[in-house]
């Protein structure tokens, strides 16, 4: 194992050091703004499956790979809407974006479901390598399974079998790190993004909120304020707002505050019956039409689109759907295909009179 | 215009596809591919078999309709169609059939508002003449109210073809919130018939808010008894939900139902003084509510009408026929053919 001390090598020279290492299949253990991490060329199976050995965990255990940029990323994964997000307010930083593989990658570092998680490392020198290289590395700690997280040369050097350091070719020392926790991974291929390791970063609701409403008429304020928020997006797309939320929790009441937002004077009354209903809309700044759809009657997701539902997602209509999770397929589906802005909303019964109402894109 | 008027009429305002023959106000047949059997077999209405079954069953239902009632197209003197409310996929159906029908034989096309056509459902006789009006002229003003699962409405008919809405539901329609409590009760769906029946043998044990009942207005509000139900189940035990629980839960959230609708009914009689009563929609098929609604008319001394057959209650064409002799009588047909079009959100206007 070759040790560049990072402090006393000109930069040139590590990242061509680097670059023959991982060209050539090797591993090289880095520094990130978290602990050390271990990488490979993760698109050459034979490096990957020295990563395996090196970390001696079972196949089905993803890991991360790092990139230098989001455009790199695309190349990889389908980057969606709440992906898009995070890329935007965290990255690069200690997040990881889990979404759907472009299968381009060795398959073993991908989740069983084909999803990839990707890291933009906060370390100008890890990114320049990377950038260099033109391909994603892999980015899981440098510690074999189970022991200690290294954050010096001292921990690996203690914790690791020498059989396991011969696996390693370079060591680019950066000295102690701070004690930063590894990466919060998130996985965006649900319709929320749920956080599968919770690392230092906090994600919050972003850029979605949760409010408490104590009435109906709160409810509708709720809505108008969720779609102030999103209305400039009209312009170039339309809104559909997913409401999901039980029997009771007050849908429709949301549909209404969204009609009462875009000035529809008409009564805004529950759709179940019908399917939909449709309302034109003029406000100051945009018009087309509100749609509220309800998919309580439908046995099966599909019949969405029987009701001409891709016909309602011109821009400027701004669409509003009961039960969605009939259609929650169809709809992740469409908005990664068709220019959509897609706003979950959830509904929660706290009491009688109370409801936590969450949303997110 | 001509004695004994004959109309070819057709719906496909939303679940049903249906096709009547009417010689004035006499049905001389009224067939609806009803598909009830479509909502058990799948546990739901689908819209594309909704809307297939249409496309399928409109041809079928439209020759049944004629061979029953005696009839070939040469012998029609109108097509009359719903052109809303109603779903606009499923409405658009019945109106390129019809365009296609008025092309090929030479007629004219009465447009007809679905939710008029259960209005003047009590009007129509059979075909021997026998209905809810045969015996008693109307008089006007007559107050109307329809129910059924997607409306909920009160409405003033100072003449034919001359109309007020008085009220309507502002969130769920009456039959809806059957269906739904239904749901909560386990029945499956369409679960409202269901509830009717168990609530025939249970007792109005559960005290259930009445929606609406301060207002001061002449509107309905459904979702609050809906979500009122659902509160109250929640905290009943499951294993003390048996059989005469759910008849007496039903009778229950039944009476409170009529209730709701028999307080606007009281108060539209006392502010607008109508001369007779009409119901109409499918809900009415309950037999609490049209009781309910008898014993508050007769407060006032007034006459309840009801449609001589339920199969006039719920969607069905012969009503439309019906509906479409009346504006024929006023030259109510459809000038430019080529711009007939769904109006999904048709209202009665005054």
């Amino acid at each position: 194992m070759k040790i560049i001390n990072l402090k006393k090598e000109f930069e040139e020279k590590i990242i061509k050091d680097t670059l023959t290492v991982l060209k050539n299949g090797g591993l090289v253990i880095y520094p990130t703004e978290t602990c050390y991490g271990i990488g490979a060329d993760a698109t050459n199976p034979k490096a990957v499956e020295k990563i395996f050995q090196y970390k001696g965990q079972w196949r089905g255990k993803p890991i991360l790979i790092a990139v230098a940029s989001k455009q790199m990323a695309q190349n990889y994964v389908k980057i969606n809407e709440i992906a898009e997000n995070l890329y935007q307010n965290f990255l690069p930083g200690p997040v990881a974006v889990v979404s759907k593989s472009e299968g381009k990658v060795v398959s073993d570092i991908e989740s069983t479901t084909h999803t990839l998680g990707i890291r933009v490392p906060n370390y100008p020198l890890v990114l320049k390598i990377i950038k260099a290289f033109g391909k994603p590395i892999t980015s899981t700690s440098a510690n074999p399974s189970g022991k200690k997280t290294p954050y010096s040369l001292e921990d690996i050097l203690k914790y690791t079998s020498k059989k396991r350091l011969g696996l390693i070719d370079l060591f680019l020392d950066a000295g102690k790190l701070p004690l930063r926790p590894t990466s919060t991974v998130v996985d965006t291929t649900l319709n929320e993004p749920a956080v599968l390791r919770q690392g230092e970063i906090v994600i919050p609701d972003i850029p979605g909120q949760t409010f408490v409403s104590n009435s109906e008429e709160q409810t509708k304020l709720i809505a108008q304020e969720i779609l102030e928020k999103y209305k400039n997006l009209l312009i170039s797309k339309p809104l559909i707002f997913a409401l999901q939320g039980e029997l009771g929790s007050g849908k429709t009441q949301f549909a209404k505050g969204l009609g009462q937002a875009l000035k529809i004077t008409s009564n805004i009354p529950s759709p179940t019956f019908i399917f939909f209903r449709e309302y034109p809309y003029k406000i100051a700044s945009n018009q087309g039409i509100f749609y509220h759809l309800d998919t309580w009657r439908m046995e099966k997701g599909e019949e969405i689109l029987d009701l001409g539902f891709k016909k309602m997602l011109g821009p400027t209509n701004v669409v509003a759907i009961e039960w969605l999770q009939k259609v929650k397929p169809i709809l992740e589906e469409i908005s990664q295909k068709t220019k959509v802005c897609l706003v979950w909303v959830t509904i929660e019964i706290l009491s009688e009179t109370k409801r936590r109402i969450k949303y997110q894109i | 215009m001509k004695k004994n008027f004959t109309i070819l009429a057709i719906d496909t305002s939303c679940d049903e596809t249906s096709a009547a023959v009417t010689d004035d106000d006499h049905v001389l047949s009224n067939i609806v591919s009803s598909q009830v059997e479509f909502h058990q077999k799948y546990g739901g209405v689908v819209p594309n078999i909704a809307r297939r079954m249409h496309q399928q069953l409109i041809k079928p239902v439209i020759n049944e309709a004629l061979k029953r009632a005696g009839k070939t197209i040469d012998k029609i003197d109108a097509l009359a169609i719903t052109v809303g409310p109603g779903l606009a996929p499923a409405l658009e159906v019945g109106i390129s059939t019809t365009k296609n029908l008025a092309a090929e034989y030479q007629l004219p096309i009465i447009a007809v508002n679905h939710m008029e056509a259960h209005l003047l459902s009590a009007f129509a006789k059979n075909s021997k003449g026998n209905g809810a009006f045969s015996k008693i002229n109307s008089q006007f003003p007559i107050l109307g109210l329809l129910v059924s699962g997607g409306h909920t409405q009160l409405v003033l008919m100072k003449n034919f073809g001359k109309y007020q809405l008085l009220g309507e539901t502002v969130d769920d329609a009456a039959g809806e919130a059957f269906d739904k409590v239904a749901k909560m009760l386990n029945l499956g769906y369409p679960g409202g018939p269901i509830i009717s029946e168990l609530a025939k043998q249970g007792k109005p044990k559960y005290e259930l808010p009445i929606p609406m009942i301060d207002s001061k207005n002449l509107n309905f509000s459904f979702s609050g008894l809906k979500t009122a139900c659902l509160y109250k189940l929640q905290k009943i035990p499951q294993k003390q939900k048996n059989r005469q629980f759910i008849c007496d839960f039903s009778s229950s959230f039944e009476k409170a139902v009529a209730q709701a609708l028999t307080i606007k009914l009281k108060s539209a009689i006392e502010i607008y003084q109508p001369k007779q009563i009409v119901l109409g929609g499918g809900v009415i098929s309950n037999i609490t509510i049209r009781r309910e609604a008898r014993k508050v008319a007769s407060k006032f001394g007034l006459r309840v009408f009801v449609p001589y057959t339920q199969k006039l209650f719920t969607d069905n064409a012969a009503m439309v026929g019906v509906c479409a002799w009346y504006q024929a009588q006023c030259g109510d047909f459809v000038k430019d053919i080529s711009k007939l079009d769904r109006q999904p959100n048709l209202s009665f206007t005054p």
